[in-house]
This record gives structure tokens, sequence and C-alpha cells, in this order.
């Protein structure tokens, strides 16, 4: 691909369908403006800027989630499916679409590079209707590293990197569109940190909006199991059990909280427990015939009691209905501080140095040439200079919180998305004809934190 | 003495010579003629030397007369540039293994000995002999001491006649804090007390009868056998300690153990001498916990001047039960049958009734720890760790600083901390209050040695309680219990431990 004078990068804009719960930063429309601002300059009026949006533009994994109803550890979305939850995202954003659309007219190109939450990119179907909509968008797809300017540019998303983050990663990622056994209907890979998202951060949103802006996504355990109710720690251990099935995904997680063993424990000897946990089953799962005694027969493994705990997260946001009941099972010890009762080790998993690893990253990439590297996928703003080279991370267009303080982070921190800055970010990269790119990372709004 | 000095400080039986540091009040007993006694007194040097580490002699009486040599304790006294704030002895005599009287005796150097030093005043001691003679009933079995040296241990005994030097133990107080923490013992006992069995306890201190809750029962007693052999097999293998478990050993069931410590204390009623390792049934023999077999009192060399017990160990004046309960404990238990601090306050309107009082606030109780409160029996229940009680969530917590030493406690109270701790458990737990109590003349402490399941220590405070009203002596109440429990394989008794001596009683009104 030619390359164009200028080169814009954004990332991880994370654009849903404009409802509540949207985590793109549109407040003030920032990225439909900034285009049309890119499109006024001298470059833009001259064709002369390929803007290039470097993996999840689109948040595919959050938005209308009735469209995936399959539910699988190995499939994500089918065509159709993306489609649909394409539609939506259409929808709520027209303004950006309209501003691709008149960006390219005097020749200048966006490109769509896709990201762990956009892999729905990939579909034929999918980039056809978002040519309709944006114009003739340019789509790379199937790279780990896409290039400019005789590779002294280097652009990644970032999540197939492992010491970044390892619950995002692709075994297909060249063409993630995989046959299934016994169907016709092709299907995209799932990734683990996709399922987590579907499977759990989903139904959290509601009540707690910034959920979803954790990185890693891992890190909400962490702030479940600091709160002191024991139900909030129950779901934190339902989190770090289904964790633990993907070891590598997560790194280190200690399941053993003991959480499982002290349900269990209270479901056996606990007649109080039993009735109310029959009634749990009857008033929010909708399990008419529940019974104490059905209920010792029905939760009689961790791992059943882990899937009852998963239901009603998925079926009721009313969480006070039902934290009540798996409060019983709290130990009945007196102590000053419940949360001396030992930490998951799951803060291991969430305490991955990721600027440090995105700088490693692209240290190897200029030892291997590169003048320019550019990442995404940590939503943490990031510039290293060393001689000629640099390294930048644009960050999200979404609100976000340092990698720092997640450790401090409370549940009712999270229902106060609008109160967590951000930092809208993009870098700029000219040609101008020597043997140095030239490069800055530009703010283009921001919010700050306090 | 010269600084410096090598000397000998000598217990005599006879007429006060010029040069005595310190007499017994009193005169000769008739009742002293015609019968034989032992005395043990144990020599605790503060900024001197035993020169030959020995630290504990008997002193021998019959027929009115001391027989043998008088106890010699050879010393050395410090250099001047050695000098401390404090120098002298702590002597503490034992009539029958049972602590009888401590007192602090000052030995100030000097740079030469001339006449001022010779006239100087001489202390009292106001030993009861009538005590030496009636002691049979405080008789103990065996006396551990074990004091630190430096970093380590050094550990003797006087066990039924047989006495022996200290030896220095290879396993230090880090050693023992270190395997606490890496060999998972507070963590198990932990697991041990979450179960969820322990939220059944009816208001007898009994569990339903049925095979799930047998099971967990067993489990967790199994669990505790488990950690008393881990506990036990770290002291037995050092052979300071082993010498004298192996004597402790030989002891009958129902023997009293007085262990004297400067300040650790041990969940020695935890200690299982057996090898144990889940599944080797044959080992499995509740019976067998140093809490089931022996009444133990953890004794601590104080820091006070003197320190006399009352006679027989009783109590003075009218029995007064003073409790401070924690009302924020009771929120998590709001749909439960009992709730445990509703549950003590009943009992003490219903049955102590006009002998005891109840405060919830913390300011109403930290007048029982600042003031010279009379009281028996102090009773708290409550959040808490080795340097914190709290009482209501919105205030920060009494602090081992709260408890004013200058302000003594008219009434020998015997305090029973009925918290439990939040993983800061260590052989230290409770020491720091345990100090400061006794500073304030209270007659020591009950405490759990480990976290504590908030309805059994409710349940178990309020039979406690009750018995202790009815005159019994402590030290049988626990023992007692610890068996009845057991009994029903319910092993949480062993627990607790008693930091005071195991007769004390309530008053006589």
């Amino acid at each position: 691909m030619e390359s164009k004078p200028v080169t814009l990068i954004v990332s991880d804009l994370h654009m849903g369908d404009g409802n509540p719960g949207d985590d793109f930063v549109d407040d003030q429309h920032q990225f439909a403006k900034f285009i049309n601002k890119q499109a006024a300059t001298p470059e833009g009026q001259a064709g002369r800027i390929e803007l290039i949006i470097n993996g999840d533009f689109l948040e595919f994994v959050q938005v209308y989630p009735q469209a995936y109803q399959l539910g699988s550890f190995d499939y994500w979305c089918s065509e159709n499916e993306s489609l649909l939850k394409l539609g939506a995202i259409l929808n709520g954003h027209v303004d950006v679409f309209e501003e691709i659309k008149k960006f390219q007219q005097p020749g200048n190109r966006v490109t769509l590079f896709a990201g762990n939450h956009d892999v729905d990119l990939y579909w034929g179907a999918v980039q056809e209707r978002i040519r309709d909509k944006a114009g003739d968008v340019n789509f790379e797809m199937g790279d780990v590293w896409y290039q400019r300017y005789g590779r002294r540019l280097r652009i990644s998303h970032g999540h197939l990197f492992e010491s970044i983050d390892p619950a995002n990663k692709f075994n297909h990622w060249r063409d993630p569109r995989l046959g299934q056994p016994n169907s016709l209907v092709q299907r995209l890979e799932m990734c683990p940190g996709t399922l987590f998202v579907v499977r759990f951060v989903n139904f959290l949103e509601d009540k707690y909006p910034f959920a979803d802006n954790l990185h890693p996504e891992m890190a909400l355990a962490n702030v479940l199991w600091r709160e002191d109710r024991w139900g909030l720690k129950t779901i934190a251990w339902v989190l770090a059990r289904f964790a633990g099935r993907f070891p590598k995904a997560f790194l280190a997680i200690d399941e053993k909280a003991d959480i499982g063993r002290q349900l269990l424990d209270s479901i056996s000897v606990d007649p109080l427990f039993r009735e109310t946990l029959a009634r749990i089953y009857r008033d929010v799962l909708r399990v008419a015939d529940m019974t104490p005694d059905r209920v010792r027969i029905g939760l009689d493994s961790e791992e059943a009691v882990a899937q009852f705990v998963e239901q009603l997260l998925q079926t009721s946001s009313h969480w006070d209905e039902w934290l009540d009941a798996l409060d019983l099972a709290e130990p009945g010890i007196s102590s000053t501080s419940k949360h001396g009762r030992g930490t998951l080790a799951i803060q291991a998993a969430s305490k991955i140095d990721s600027r440090a690893a995105c700088t490693e990253v692209a240290k190897s990439q200029w030892r291997d040439g590169a003048q320019v590297v550019v990442l995404g996928h940590t939503h943490l703003p990031q510039t290293i200079a060393e001689d000629t080279h640099r390294y930048y991370n644009p960050g999200s267009w979404t609100r976000y919180i340092d990698a720092a303080d997640i450790e401090s982070l409370t549940l009712e921190e999270l229902q106060r998305e609008t109160q967590f800055p951000f930092q809208l970010n993009c870098v700029r990269v000219e040609d101008k004809g020597t043997e140095i790119l030239t490069s800055d990372l530009r703010e283009i709004d921001a919010r700050r934190a306090g | 003495m010269l600084w410096g000095a090598t000397f000998d400080l000598v217990f005599r039986y006879d007429v006060l010579p010029a040069d005595a540091l310190a007499g017994l009040k009193g005169k000769k007993l008739e009742e002293l003629l015609g019968k034989k006694v032992s005395l043990y007194i144990n020599v605790q040097p503060v900024a001197l030397t035993l020169t030959d580490d020995i630290p504990g002699r008997v002193a021998h009486f019959e027929g009115g007369k001391m027989i043998g040599d008088p106890p010699h304790f050879h010393l050395k006294a410090p250099q001047r540039d050695e000098a401390a704030a404090q120098c002298g002895v702590d002597v503490t005599f034992f009539a029958d293994r049972a602590f009888l009287y401590r007192f602090f005796l000052p030995i100030q150097p000097v740079e030469k000995l001339d006449e001022s030093v010779v006239n100087c005043p001489k202390q009292v001691i106001d030993l009861d002999l009538l005590e030496v003679l009636n002691s049979e009933a405080g008789k103990r079995d065996a006396v551990l001491f074990i004091t630190k040296k430096g970093g380590a241990w050094s550990v003797y005994y006087y066990i039924e006649g047989d006495s022996r030097p200290p030896e220095m133990a290879s396993v230090s107080p880090a050693d023992l804090a270190d395997k606490y923490e890496k060999d998972g013992i507070i963590k198990d006992v932990t697991r041990v007390v979450e179960k969820a069995v322990w939220k059944q306890i009816d208001s007898d201190l009994k569990i339903p009868d049925t095979p799930e809750m047998k099971a967990q029962l067993r489990e967790c007693t199994q669990a505790l056998m488990r950690i008393g052999s881990k506990l036990y097999l770290a002291l037995a293998g050092d052979p300071a300690f082993k010498t004298a478990f192996d004597k402790i050993e030989k002891l009958k069931p129902g023997s009293k153990i007085t262990i004297m410590t400067e300040g650790v204390a041990f969940p020695w009623e935890l200690f299982y001498p057996l090898y144990y390792d889940n599944g080797s049934e044959a080992n499995y023999q509740p019976d067998q916990f140093w809490g089931k077999r022996f009444q133990i009192e953890q004794l601590l060399f104080t820091p006070t001047e003197t320190d006399k017990l009352p006679r027989d160990r009783t109590q003075p004046g009218t029995l007064k039960i003073s409790m401070g309960l924690n009302e924020g404990i009771d929120k998590e238990w709001k749909e439960r049958p009992i709730l445990p601090v509703k549950f003590q306050k009943d009992y003490c309107d219903r049955t102590l009734s006009t002998r005891g009082e109840h405060m919830e606030t913390q300011d109403s109780i930290a007048k029982i720890l600042k003031e010279p409160y009379l009281t028996s029996f102090i009773y708290f229940f409550c959040h808490g760790d080795e340097t914190h009680l709290e009482f209501e969530e919105s205030k920060p917590p009494l602090e081992v600083h709260s408890l004013s030493p200058d302000q003594i406690y008219p009434g020998w109270p015997l305090v029973f901390l009925n918290a439990c701790s939040s993983g800061n458990i260590s052989p230290l737990s409770f020491s720091s209050f345990r100090t400061r109590f006794r500073q304030k003349k209270a007659a020591g402490l009950v405490a759990p040695t480990f976290p504590i399941p908030t309805l059994f220590a409710a349940v178990l405070g309020k039979v406690v309680l009750d018995e202790y009203a009815a005159r019994r002596p402590i030290g049988q109440i626990l023992f007692d219990l610890r068996g009845q429990l057991l009994e029903q394989d319910n092993a949480l008794g062993l627990l607790y431990s008693l930091q005071c001596p195991l007769d004390v009683r309530a008053p006589e009104q």
C-alpha cells in the first residue's frame, strides 16, 4: 500500500450504539469533529492524509448482546450476528461515518485494522456494509504488524503479544473465520478476554458502567474481592474460577480462595442458607418448584454453585435481592478487618506492567529497523523517545483508569463512570522526504482525573 | 558489690544479718516445726549475669529449719560502662511448684564498699509462710520456664522433684513465628473456624446430630490435630524442649502445669504429641491433646514491683462481672436464631442481674481500661487483634496504650478477651494486653490463641461466666469444658489459653 505523506493513527475508540453504556467518548462529537478538522487542513484538502484506526474501533463485543446467543467457549459471532451488531453501531454514530466518507473525498485514505473487540471486521459483509456508510474504507486484516514508509513506521493493535495481554490472544489471527463441527455456518474465533466480557462484564455494566473499562479485564475480580461483603467475594470467586480455565490467558489465578468450599459447607449444614437459596431460585431464576432439599441435591459441587451464581448475575441486575442470600454463607468469625482474609492471587494477573511490556515490544521493532512504532490496546497513552526512535500509544477514546490506581478501585467508583478521565489522542507521522520520520502524539480533547 | 564483681546471692533462713538485702516479714511459724517443706526459688537477673546459668534452686525445710546448704545464686555485676537503668534480680517463689510470690530485688553495684551500703534499708518480703504450708490445694505438677536470651529461648523446668538447668533451644521465637506463617498454621486454623457448622451451635454449645454436621466436626478435629501435631513436633524436635516434653508426657491426666514466660503465649492446649497427618486413624486420639490431659496456666514474669496472690486465689470483695460488648457483631446474625451479643446481654440481665453489668459504648468501656475499676471479671466480646479492641465501628479501636498502668485494679480481676484476632495471630497474640493488664494488677487473661467462630465464642463466654459465678476455679472450668466439647468432637475449646493462675476463683460473696 502506497504511503500518504501524513499518517494519523488513533486506536481503541470502542464505538458502541450511542446509548448509555457506550464507552466511546462522544459527548461533544469529538471524533467526527476531529476528522472534519483534519479534512480541512492543507494536507487534508490535498488528499495527502491516511487515517489509520488501529483496532477496537467498533465495539462488537458489548453492543447489542442479544445478537450473540451461542455462549460458546470456542466460537464468537457468525457473519449475520456481526451484521446485527454493526447495524446498532452504524445507527448510533451516523455523524462519524459521514465524516469518514467526506474525509476520503479529496483522496485521503481511511484504513481499519482489527482488534480483539472488532475481529468481526474480517467478515466480507461487514466490510461491505461499512463501505456503504463510510465510503471506500481500506481494510487490512490478518497481520500482527502493519507497516508504512518502507517499514519505518510499524503499527500493531497489541493484543496478540502475550507479554502485554495474555487474555486476548487469537490462534487464527491470519483468518479467524472458522468452520464449526456439524454446521455450515462459519463463526469467528473466540478469545478468553472476549468470553469473559460476554459472560460477566456485559451483565455488570448496567449497575457498574465503568466495569468494562478495566484493563486487564480480570482486574474486575480484584475489585469485587476487595469489597467487604461476602456475596461480592463470591462473584469474584466465580470470575476467578472462570479465569482458572485459561491459566495462560489470565496468568497466576488462584481460585483457591475457599469460597466454594465455604458455600458447599453451608449448603450441607445450614438449613437457613438452603431455604434462602431455594427462595432465590424461585423468585429470581423462576424455578417454581425449588425446595431446600433440591438445593442440597442440585448444588453439590463447586462447579454447580459457580454456575448458579453466574445464572444470577446474568438474570438479575438487582443484586441486593440475591447478594443477601449469598452473604449468609459468610464465615461466622469476628475480625477487625475482613480485608485481611487473604487476597486473591489474581492480583498477579492484573499487575502486568503493560506500559513496560509495550516499550519492550517497540524496542524489538526498533532493533529490526523501525523508526516509529505505534501500539494500542492498553488504553494507556504513552510516548517513548530514544535517539531517532519513537514509540507511541495514543490510548483510547474511552474513559480510563491508570493501572496504578486499579488496586485501590472500589465497586462504588465503578458506578460513577463520568468521573474517570479521558484523553483523546492521535499519533501524527509525517514523511518530509528526509531519512527520519517526523512524529508526535497530539491531544484532541481531555478531561483530567479529579 | 562492686561493678564487675562476682558474688553469691544467698537465701538463708535464720537471724537477719546486718548486710542482708531483704528480709521476710513476720516470725517463724510453729507449724513449720515437724514438717518437710520445699521452696523452689527462681531468679531472673536484670542487668546481672548468672555465672553458672542456673536460675532455679530448691530450699528444703524440716523441723523448722532449713536443711542442707542455703540456695546460692552465682551472679556477676555489670561493668560500670554496662550500667542499666535497673539492676537486680526478679525472684519468684514456688511451693509445690505453685506460684507463690514474686518480687524484684534491686542490687546496685558501687565503686567501693562502705558503711552506707551495709546500712541501706532492707526490702521487706511480704510472704505469708502459711501459704507455703497450705499450698497443697494449689499444687502444680510441672513448671516449665521459657525465657528469652538474645534471639533464642532458654528452657528449663521443675517437674515433680526433678529440676534441670537451662538449655538453649535451637528453635527461636522468630523460627516459630515463621512456622506459623510458612507452615500455613494460621491459614489452616482459619479454615477450621470458618466452617459453616459453627453457626449451628445452640445455647448449650451443642450441634445438631446429623451426618453432615458430624462429618464437618470430625474434619475440624482432624485439622486441629494436624496443626497440634505440627506445633508439638516443631518444639519437640529441639533437644531443650524435648527433655521437658518427655517429662510432661509422663504426667498423669488432669495434671496441672505452669508455664512461665516473658510474654510469649503458645497454644499449649492444642499441642498434640502424636504424629498426625489426616488419615492415620491409629494416631487419631483426641484424648492426647494437651488441653484434654492437662490444666495449663501461662504466667508472666511481670514487670511489677511485687506480685502476691490472694490467699486461696480467691478474689476479694463481692462478685461483679463487667461486660464490654460490641453490638455491631449482631448485624450479621439478624436472620438467625441466636444473636451472639444479645444472647450474652440477656444472660447478664436475667441471670447475673445485680452481679453483672454490660456496656456497649466505647467511652464507657474505656473507663474499665483507664480507671482503677472495681470489678472481679472483665469480659470483652468484640473484634480485636493483638493491639486493638473494637467496640464501635464508628470509633477508633481501643489500644493497649488505653490501659493506664498506674491505675491499679483493686479487685484482682480476671480478664476474658473473647475477641477474635484477624490474621495477626502469632505466638505473641494478646501479649501486649496481657502484660498491661498484669501491670494494672489484674489476675491475668483468658484469651483465644487463634480466630474463634463468633457464635461459639458467645455461647462459651456465657458458660464460662456462669461457672465462674458459681465459684469454680477458672482452670477447672476451661479444662472441663474442653473435655466436654471434645466428647462431642468439638475441638474449639483448645483454642483458648489461660494466662493466669488456674485456681483463681470468684469472691466468696
